[in-house]
């Protein structure tokens, strides 16, 4: 039930921002909690945040890690990647429920096709580029810095409208930012999850795990008929159920005609392990 | 085509081990040292 | 619902451990009655801080491991400034502060205090790549959040008697930061002994 996918992510977005009283007072969290990377995309300069973001934390040892090896948000990367792939992007992100729901908003739908297939390739781009290059060069968390509209909506807005000190600082980059901001949001209206499917660096590297991942939703084989219903559906750009664009939220099991589409969990519970299992 | 169930089963532990050893060598204070002062470059001021 | 609450409550321990191996930082450990004080124009405050109140007295560890007092300092005016060498602005405007040394050394102290877990192998190959001369230390966490560092640059320039007279947190280029925040504000802290 999807109301159940919307629950869960609108808990672990509650939970990611649990301090509240920053909002209040225009000032962030400095606890221990910030020791722990929240899974989804989340700035740590928002008020509310009560972990770190893993994204930030990613670009952050690119460029300062000096002679220490970052072992420590590349393994949470890798834990977080292997248990749950894109399940974080379905259930676990505040940033991907803020873009259903203003999909929800009414207006003419643009479907997914030929281009925004092709669209979905970008970003990876963003992450080499940005993510990777830049920062390293730049000495600066590069995404955070010209893209992520989490940080701008989640950390900037809340900040400059509690803390005068803040606002007064406010320049050209955060005009920049804002008109990033918008672009995405109106987007979204008219495609679904325009910023996952086409620019979030974090969900990129989330989709390398994937189809390894613990969690997920899988195909058996040998009750799949091949009608393509399930990809033709899918509101976002896959190929096969589970791949790398698949965010797992497992609305195509309701639409499988042959009830071929179930969670890993309850695929091996009846089958055992990865016997039928499509890996591709 | 990769046995699945090993490879995940490596990651999980590789994981886990990766971060022990950034608990141990400091890279997880960097995390910390770095989410708990307000980027200003992240809120479009920087 | 199950495996949700099975992974939630995975999830919780995993943080509440690490956590527990992590720093800490104390929030806001002295309050002062904020009530009573009048809400200061734009870059009045940061947190526990403010404007025209006593600074608290912070310990911090010079580089040659002396640990000092911001008290020790009293008599003159101190420029205190919160960074990390990993923090691009903080930097960037760092020759501001080798210039106020250099202009009215004398007369004020200039003082840098790592906030960012810097090492302190760190700091100095840092301060020596750049031949800084102005007095350089490390502040642990707990110390600085008297000040309650929420972003940085944090500069706090403090008067003879230990007042706080002005706070600016961020900086543009060093240029700029000297002409139109540190000079302006040094210059009156001197006029007004």
């Amino acid at each position: 039930m999807s109301l159940k996918r919307k629950y869960i992510q609108v808990i672990s977005a509650l939970l990611y921002n649990a301090n509240f009283k920053g909002f209040a007072e225009g000032k962030i969290y400095q606890g221990k909690i910030k020791n722990v990377c929240v899974p989804g995309l989340n700035c740590y300069s928002c008020p509310g945040a009560v972990g770190a973001c893993p994204l930030g934390s990613f670009q952050n040892a690119i460029y300062s890690s000096g002679k220490t090896i970052p072992f420590y948000i590349v393994g949470t990367l890798l834990l977080l990647g292997v248990i749950f792939g894109r399940v974080i992007c379905g259930f676990l992100c505040p940033f991907g429920l803020i873009q259903e729901l203003i999909y929800k908003i009414p207006s003419p739908k643009i479907k997914k096709n030929k281009v925004t297939k092709a669209l979905s390739k970008l970003k990876y781009v963003i992450l080499v580029v940005f993510v990777f290059v830049l920062s390293a060069i730049k000495e600066y968390p590069a995404f955070c810095k010209y893209i992520c509209p989490a940080g701008t909506i989640e950390g900037g807005i809340p900040l400059a409208l509690g803390n005068p000190s803040i606002a007064a600082m406010l320049g050209t980059l955060f005009t920049w930012k804002s008109i990033v901001l918008c672009i995405i949001v109106i987007g979204a209206v008219f495609i679904y999850r325009d910023f996952c499917r086409f620019i979030c660096p974090l969900g990129a590297i989330y989709s390398f795990f994937n189809k390894i991942a613990f969690m997920g939703v899988c195909v058996d084989e040998t009750k799949c008929d091949n009608c393509g219903r399930c990809i033709r559906e899918c509101k976002m750009d896959v190929s096969h159920v589970g791949d790398m664009e698949c965010i797992q939220c497992g609305e195509c099991k309701a639409k499988c005609h042959k009830n071929a589409i179930m969670s890993k969990r309850e695929f091996y519970k009846r089958n055992g392990e990865l016997k039928n299992e499509k890996v591709q | 085509m990769m046995n699945v169930k090993y490879v995940r089963s490596f990651i999980l532990v590789l994981g886990v081990a990766f971060i022990i050893a950034g608990v141990m060598n400091g890279s997880m204070s960097a995390v910390f040292n770095k989410a708990i002062r307000i980027c200003l470059e992240c809120i479009g001021i920087g | 619902m199950k495996k949700f609450s099975k992974v939630a409550v995975l999830f919780a321990v995993v943080c509440l451990s690490l956590s527990a191996c992590g720093n800490s930082n104390k929030n806001n450990a002295t309050d002062t009655n904020q009530s009573q004080v009048e809400e200061d124009n734009a870059s009045g405050e940061t947190g526990t801080v403010k404007e025209g109140e006593a600074a608290p007295d912070i310990t911090f560890t010079l580089m040659d491991g002396t640990e000092k007092k911001l008290s020790d300092y009293q008599g003159k005016p101190v420029v205190m400034n919160f960074w990390a060498t990993w923090c691009k602005p903080c930097v960037g405007e760092m020759p501001a502060f080798e210039k106020l040394k250099e202009n009215y050394g004398e007369d004020i102290t200039v003082l840098a205090l790592d906030c960012g877990g810097d090492t302190k192998e760190a700091i100095e190959d840092f301060v020596s790549e750049n031949g800084y001369t102005f007095e350089f230390a490390e502040i642990s966490e707990d110390e600085a959040s008297k000040y309650d560092v929420q972003g940085i640059p944090l500069t706090i320039m403090i008067d003879a008697d230990g007042v706080v007279k002005y706070i600016n947190m961020g900086a543009s280029d060093a240029d700029s930061m000297y002409n139109d925040v540190y000079e302006p504000a040094v210059k009156e802290m001197l006029g007004n002994k």
